[in-house]
């Protein structure tokens, strides 16, 4: 994944408007960073320029995080949302309904569009505020470098081996079994 | 289990068996006729069940550890066929978050090596002020003293009551849990940078979504 993502994040957020610009960018960066910090952590040998180097990518990812909020929101927040647009749906329809008479369909057309703007930024608002980056894995990035200091390269206390182990000696039986699990002998 | 003085080149291969499967941990049965109890109660059997199984374990550790006869250490057979002295530490833990929090009796999204509270894990944390340890031996003495005002300790430190084998064996608590790549950036944080730009219907998660459909189909 991590030999892709980047090129696709790139690929895919080339161009764009200039109000559209400052958030692909900060999402490269974000995405870019946090690739980099990864490779920084996967060396087998450190001194202090690379963990200040694993440090600073760190240090930026935390900086450019926000870009994401949104993708946060929890199931809470969105509910939430959902119940301010369908509130702010009716208040659209209200002031439709006592303007009606003084509107040209240019006019019209125009004031939709403020009104689509103004909910969806009104929601975009309300989602943020209830979203957070507050989950264990985004916190425990924060020890590695300390770690890194007392027990050396972090490569050698990846899970993937013993994962694979497991494919022999659990796997392996599973598969020979009957598959009747509930089975006291 | 492995053992700590193996090279990683020995350790890091599968197939000279570094890696010793010492037991299975038993999951209670499921039984569609008896009726579904509250969830928490189910939980507290299966804290208990976890923490017998890994004390007769880890038991060797615990019990040679507090013998007068060899001050710690004591007599193993080698390979060689002579006797040494040992002196077994545990050392490392690997494993996903919700097995670090089941093991240390702690409750879910809380970080199981420091005082982090739980609306602070997000923010970046500088090198030198990181947040103290967790003392597992307070916890240990505070489950034990079975007041109110310990409970309510407990519970605001996130800790669930009951015994905990850890607390009884020579060893470093909050060090044991050691950083996992596979799970905490591989299939953790990776992961949800790939699912974030994808969550609303942003000009973003739209041009995302294209073009990993795109590599998708790439060999």
């Amino acid at each position: 994944m991590s030999r892709y993502l980047l090129g696709v994040v790139t690929q895919s957020l080339r161009g764009g408007n200039p109000a559209q610009r400052p958030i692909f960018n900060r999402t490269i960066e974000c995405t870019q960073t946090l690739l980099e910090f990864y490779m920084y952590v996967r060396y087998i040998s450190h001194d202090d320029a690379t963990l200040s180097y694993m440090e600073d990518a760190l240090h930026r990812f935390h900086t450019f995080k926000d870009v994401f909020l949104l993708g946060r929101a929890s199931k809470k927040a969105k509910a939430k949302a959902n119940a301010l647009r369908t509130e702010l749906v009716k208040k659209r329809k209200v002031d439709e309904q006592t303007n009606a008479e003084s509107w040209t369909p240019s006019k019209e057309r125009h004031e939709m569009n403020a009104w689509r703007d103004y909910i969806c930024q009104k929601i975009d608002i309300s989602k943020e505020l209830d979203a957070d980056f507050n989950f264990p894995k985004i916190h425990l990035m924060s020890h590695w470098a300390e770690q890194l200091r007392q027990y050396g390269a972090l490569q050698q206390y990846s899970a993937e081996r013993h994962e694979k182990a497991h494919n022999t000696n659990l796997k392996d039986g599973w598969n020979a079994s009957n598959h009747n699990r509930n089975y006291l002998p | 289990m492995a053992i700590g003085n193996l090279s990683s080149k020995i350790r890091q291969t599968p197939s000279t068996h570094s890696f010793v499967m010492v037991a299975l941990l038993p999951i209670p049965i499921t039984n569609p006729n008896i009726p579904q109890k509250p969830l928490d109660e189910p939980r507290q059997t299966n804290r208990e069940m976890l923490n017998e199984v890994l004390r007769r374990i880890l038991q060797p550790l615990s019990f040679k550890q507090n013998s007068s006869a060899g001050c710690g250490y004591y007599k193993v057979l080698c390979a060689d066929g002579n006797f040494r002295r040992c002196k077994p530490v545990l050392a490392a833990w690997l494993e996903d978050c919700p097995e670090f929090s089941d093991l240390h009796h702690l409750e879910r999204h809380v970080c199981f090596r420091c005082k982090c509270s739980k609306n602070e894990l997000g923010d970046y944390v500088h090198p030198d002020k990181e947040h103290p340890w967790r003392d597992h031996n307070l916890y240990g003495m505070l489950s034990d003293a079975n007041t109110k005002a310990a409970d309510a300790e407990l519970l605001s430190r996130h800790v669930h009551r009951g015994f905990n084998v850890f607390r009884h064996i020579p060893c470093i608590v909050s060090d044991l849990p050691k950083p996992d790549l596979l799970h905490t950036m591989q299939i953790g944080m990776l992961d949800h940078l790939q699912q974030w730009p994808l969550h609303e219907d942003t000009q973003t998660a739209r041009r995302v979504k294209c073009n990993l459909v795109i590599r998708a189909c790439l060999p």
